[in-house]
């Protein structure tokens, strides 16, 4: 088909993935199922109380966490975390003198198997295009003051590779297990676009 | 050439809109879409490279004019006709029936 000279009929969306889906199933491409299977999974089942788990155990055991920031890849299949889009993770660790934030300027490549799919903003032109040149006036804008002296380091996903930050531990949480310390432990902490809860939050 | 998709350092689209924060399919079109692509893949009928290149070279204006998953369902219908896992006769067809069967239903 081109689509380039426009003939495509003026169908609405839901007709058109019907109509794919349907001839999938009838030519054995598909099993019928799994697409109801698929989203269940990406809907349900994934999210970032995955990473947040392997946040909460890397700020618990320095082993793991050494493991975890060498082959993180590897740390995360022996949790059992693993699949399509974590093929091959690298964990970015946030420090006094770095803050890392990820974003896939070409599309919206995101670390689905310990977060899940992406919030709208993540995929959206402005994130994007803005997160490469302007980093730290995004990340204000998210509530993020980064000080001048902390250097700043974006990392740009793409299809072999997928980025998680894993955030500073925050203070007054010595001693706490890791199911409390995962609950401080944000989504957008682990993006690089915000920070994890303060121990008074719970 | 560069891409439209190549976003990174253009300037001009303004804030990020934060309170779209969703990560949930809005519809279901667009769950369906984002299944059948990953299932299209793990079937073989293309790989990842030609997927992203697909997506990355739909025509600008319209990249610019639809949504995310649009973005999906258009580089689907690329890769799945272009390479003759469908042919375009009878997935203009099926649309075809599928638009009948459902004026059928409001009727």
């Amino acid at each position: 088909m081109s689509h380039d000279d426009h003939t495509m009929p003026p169908s609405t969306l839901a007709l058109r993935i019907k109509a794919i889906e349907t001839l999938m199933v009838e030519k054995g491409k598909i099993d019928p199922g799994a697409v109801t299977e698929i989203v269940d999974i990406f809907q349900n089942k994934l999210g970032p109380r995955i990473g947040a788990g392997v946040v909460a155990r890397a700020w618990s055991d320095p082993a793991f966490k050494a493991r975890l920031l060498e082959d993180g890849t590897q740390a995360l299949k022996d949790m059992g975390v693993s699949g399509l889009q974590g093929e091959a993770m690298i964990i970015l660790e946030n420090t006094p003198q770095v803050h890392n934030v990820i974003v896939c300027t070409l599309c919206s490549c995101y670390p689905w198997t310990v977060l899940g799919l992406p919030p709208t903003w993540y995929k959206s032109a402005p994130y994007r295009s803005r997160i490469v040149i302007e980093p730290r006036s995004v990340l204000a804008e998210f509530g993020l003051d980064i000080s001048n002296d902390r250097e700043v380091r974006v990392f740009d996903s793409n299809a072999e590779i997928r980025y998680m930050v894993l955030p500073e531990r925050p203070a007054g949480t010595e001693g706490w297990s890791e199911d409390r310390l995962a609950a401080l432990v944000t989504r957008d902490s682990m993006i690089g676009t915000g920070v994890p809860l303060a121990a008074s939050a719970i | 050439m560069r891409s439209i998709a190549d976003m990174g350092g253009m300037q001009g689209f303004g804030p990020v809109d934060r309170a779209d924060d969703d990560t949930r399919f809005k519809a279901e079109w667009e769950a369906k879409t984002f299944a059948v692509n990953l299932l299209s893949l793990a079937a073989g009928c293309f790989n990842i490279d030609e997927s992203r290149y697909s997506m990355e070279n739909m025509p600008p204006a319209d990249y610019l004019t639809t949504s995310y998953f649009e973005h999906w369902l258009y580089s689907l219908e690329d890769l799945l006709i272009s390479k003759g896992v469908l042919t375009e006769e009878e997935y203009r067809a099926r649309i075809a029936e599928l638009t009948e069967k459902e004026a059928g239903h409001a009727a």
